[in-house]
Parts: structure tokens; C-alpha cells; sequence
């Protein structure tokens, strides 16, 4: 059977992992190398890197980063997110560390270039990632380098039909920060209706996250800064959801096997 | 003692450094080349994955990698081929109407019924046919793709159940396909690599 995933999330500003909270303060962690490390100890399902200041900086893929990440032979799948500004950006950053991208910006400003990075990948290897929110009753996508929300257009929910992306990370914003107030109803969205989904922010709370993935239409919860400082937090988290859609709890201990021997 | 070395045929496309690394750690001289003739020096070829069909055919045939892949098969040179890579050994794919695949493991490959992707992690089940890889058996590993294998069950390894069951491991002659990722399925992959490199290498 297929497993729904708990996917770790290492947010990057400036260099620095981060904590961030509802996509306006942000707390130091230290090296975004370090947190993937645990990360991948810890056994998360996916670890995604979003590097949230290299589209509004237009400084491309933080390459050196994917780079480090690559060097420490991490065994657990790399989603990039953060930069990416078209095809090659895309092939680069799979070829030099990842193994899926995210991707926000490019969806709105050129889906030319999504759908080209989709003919070269895969559309397996892309998610789109929409920080959403209701306002006065409405879906809107708030856009993180503007600071504004605007509507979702018939043509972005088009480009979702014809899976030329195979997940929407869907981010509640407002939220993000919080450990148990993911807005359901974000799931149920009609725009969304035909997509598997993602859910991030606010869903550290082992009861949010079980509630979440019993959505058929829900294939993973994302979660950022319950995981970012207590050791063992995703077989915690995995544990106490104790449910049989989730492979069990997984543990490496590099003391027990010399992969040389 | 001399290491075993693997070369990773690089098309440009694809994960190439996650399977490095995965092989470097396990103790492996590797190299990432499209180059035949440092491709004629390593023990074991490995095609690598993430990458859409008829993309990395288009590379693979253009740049003669192709005829060079398929003279080493014919000579019963060991080949893994990951996910895409996979894929790339049989002989077409629903993927590409434009572009053939290599042809050296009979059958093809199709849509996925029932859903669109199988993405995230799932338990591999001995197909009953082969004593390859046994002990792996019961593996929980990463998979990411949109199409599958179809082919003779005499070459299915092992299988997972995703509404009906999918080809998971499939071993022709000297050549096998990991329709997921090893390099990227913490120990349980790890293990799969080491245990197929060992075999191949035994077998040689």
C-alpha cells in the first residue's frame, strides 16, 4: 500500500535556516545543512528546502546549498524550492542535489517555463507550492513577494487539471507558525477539487495532522518548526498519529552499520 | 582490494548527484560521464532517474549513447537502470510518441491505471519468480513516477500493491530496473544497491 508521507520542512532566509511565522518574522536555527541532517536521521519521508528570499532577491537556486546538501549523501528525497527561473534552473538543481523542485513564483509569471521544466522532469518531480488563504469567503493566493492576495485564475487552476505539476503544496500563511490551526476548509476548496495535496502551516499538532491526511485528496503534511529543534520529532509526530497510512516509524543510528565494512 | 566502479551515464538530466553520493558512501569508485570511453573502464553502468522519456531518449540517441548501451548489453555487461532509467531499457513508452526506448528488456511502458502518480513510499512483495534480491523482500522504498512497467511476469523481481500491483524490481539477463529510488530510500535502499551490485558482480 501506498504510504501518506510526513514531509520535513527546512525554511532558508539569508543563508540561515529559519523559523518563520505567518510569512512575516523569522527566528534563527543555524545551518540549513545541519537541520537536513536531522532530518534525514530522523527518517522524514521527504525533507524540503525552500530558500524564501532567492525569487524576490532574483538570485536563481541557491546552488552552493543544494551542493552541500548533496555532499553529506543524504538518503532522503530533496525537494528545492527558492529561485528557480526557468528550465535549466530547474534540470540544474535536480542534477545537483534534488530530486523534486517547488515551485511558486514561476507559476504565475511564466508558465511557459513550468511547463517546459514539466517536459524535462517529469511532472512527477514538480510541486507547485500556493500560500492560500479565505478572504471575505473567497480563495485567494497571497503573494509573498508583493505582500498582497489576489484571486486564483482560471488559468492557474487550468494549468492544476492537466497535471503538468503532480502535487499542490497548499500553505495556510495566516497560520503558518501555529501548531494546530491549519484551516481545513483550505482541503475542501473547490479550485482544489482533481489535486493531491500538501498541507503546511500549522499542522504540527499530531491530532491537526491525522485530521488532515484522513482527506483522500491529502497525500502528505509539510511541517517546519515542530521539527526544527527536538530530537526525534518526526517518530514522535508519527507515533502519536498511530495510523496505519504511514510506514512505521523510522530510526537510523549510523553507529550500527559500516556501510564500508 | 580494487573497488568496484560504477559509471553513471549522464544525459544531462536526472539525479545524478543523490546517486552518486548514495554509491559513494556505500564504498563504490563511481564516475558521472556520457563518455564510452571512460564508460569502457567500470564494471557497472547505471542509468539514473527523474527526467521525463523522450527527453533523455532524444540526448541518448543524438549524442550515440544509445548504440553504445546497447553494445555493452550484447556483450551481457551488467546495467541498472533507475526509475526513468528503468524504463529506458524496455522497449517504448506511453510517454513518448516520438522517441523508442533502447530495447533491451522486452516489454514496455504504460500509464499507471487508476491514479496519475504513485508518489511516496511503499512495501516491495516478491513477484514468486525470482530468488534475486529475497532478503529485500518486505523493503519499504521511495517511489515517484507516472507509468509503469509491463512485460513478461518471468522478468518481474518484485512488485507493489497501488490499487493493482506495479512492477517494482525487474531483472532480464544482466540488466535490472528499480522503478523506484534506491539511492533515495534511506537504509532499505542502501541495502538494495549493495545487494544488486554484489550479485551482478558475482554473477560476472
Amino acid at each position: 500500500m501506498l504510504n501518506k508521507r510526513i514531509i520535513g520542512v527546512v525554511t532558508v532566509r539569508g543563508g540561515w535556516a529559519v523559523q518563520s511565522f505567518g510569512y512575516k518574522s523569522y527566528l534563527p536555527l543555524g545551518k540549513p545543512e545541519v537541520l537536513v541532517e536531522n532530518l534525514d536521521r530522523w527518517g522524514a519521508d521527504e525533507i524540503l528546502v525552500n530558500v524564501i528570499d532567492r525569487s524576490s532577491k532574483k538570485l536563481g537556486p541557491d546552488f552552493n546549498l543544494i551542493g552541500k546538501i548533496a555532499d553529506l549523501g543524504v538518503s532522503t528525497p530533496i525537494i528545492y524550492g527558492g529561485g528557480i527561473r526557468n528550465e535549466n534552473d530547474g534540470i540544474n538543481v535536480v542534477q545537483r542535489g534534488a530530486d523534486r523542485i517547488s515551485i511558486n513564483n514561476m507559476l504565475f509569471e511564466s508558465q511557459d517555463s513550468v511547463c517546459k521544466i514539466s517536459d524535462n522532469l517529469g511532472s512527477q518531480a514538480i510541486i507547485a507550492s500556493l500560500p492560500l488563504s479565505f478572504i471575505d469567503g473567497q480563495l485567494q493566493h497571497y503573494n509573498y513577494i508583493t505582500r498582497k492576495s489576489v484571486d486564483i485564475s482560471s488559468e492557474i487552476i487550468a494549468l492544476f487539471r492537466t497535471k503538468i505539476v503532480s502535487e499542490l503544496m497548499i500553505s495556510d500563511w495566516m497560520n503558518e507558525g501555529s501548531l494546530d490551526r491549519f484551516n481545513i476548509d483550505l482541503i475542501k476548496s473547490r479550485e482544489l477539487i482533481g489535486s493531491k495535496l500538501i498541507a503546511f502551516g500549522g499542522a504540527g499538532d499530531p491530532r491537526v495532522g491525522k485530521k488532515i491526511m484522513e482527506y483522500n485528496n491529502v497525500s502528505a503534511v509539510a511541517i517546519g518548526n515542530p521539527f526544527s529543534y527536538k530530537e526525534h520529532a518526526i517518530q514522535n509526530y508519527s507515533n502519536q498519529l498511530n495510523a496505519d497510512f504511514l510506514r512505521p516509524p523510522y530510526f537510523r543510528d549510523e553507529l550500527t552499520y559500516d556501510w564500508n565494512q | 582490494m580494487r573497488k568496484v566502479s560504477i559509471g553513471i551515464v549522464d544525459s544531462g538530466i536526472g539525479n545524478v548527484s543523490s546517486l552518486y553520493s548514495a554509491l559513494s558512501i556505500l564504498g563504490y569508485s563511481v564516475r558521472v560521464t556520457d563518455d564510452p570511453s571512460l564508460l569502457d573502464l567500470v564494471d557497472i553502468m547505471a542509468l539514473p532517474g527523474v527526467g521525463a522519456f523522450p527527453a533523455v531518449m532524444k540526448i541518448y540517441d543524438s549524442n550515440g549513447i544509445s548504440d553504445y548501451i546497447k553494445s555493452a548489453a550484447d556483450k551481457d555487461r551488467p546495467i541498472i537502470g533507475i526509475c526513468l532509467g528503468m524504463q529506458l531499457l524496455t522497449d517504448s513508452s506511453e510517454e513518448s510518441n516520438s522517441f523508442k526506448g533502447l530495447g533491451l528488456i522486452p516489454g514496455k511502458v504504460v500509464r499507471i491505471s487508476n491514479s496519475r502518480w504513485h508518489i511516496g513510499w511503499n512495501t516491495l512483495k516478491s513477484s514468486g519468480q525470482s530468488e534475486f534480491l529475497k532478503s529485500d523482500m518486505g523493503s519499504t522504498v521511495y517511489f515517484n513516477h507516472g507509468f509503469q512497467y509491463q512485460g513478461d511476469l518471468d522478468y518481474h523481481v518484485a512488485v507493489v500493491d497501488y490499487f493493482d500491483e506495479i512492477p517494482a524490481i525487474i531483472k532480464y539477463r544482466n540488466l535490472i530496473g528499480f522503478q523506484f529510488h534506491p539511492e533515495k530510500s534511506q537504509d532499505a535502499g542502501r541495502y538494495i544497491l549493495q545487494n544488486t551490485i554484489e550479485e551482478l558482480m558475482n554473477a560476472k
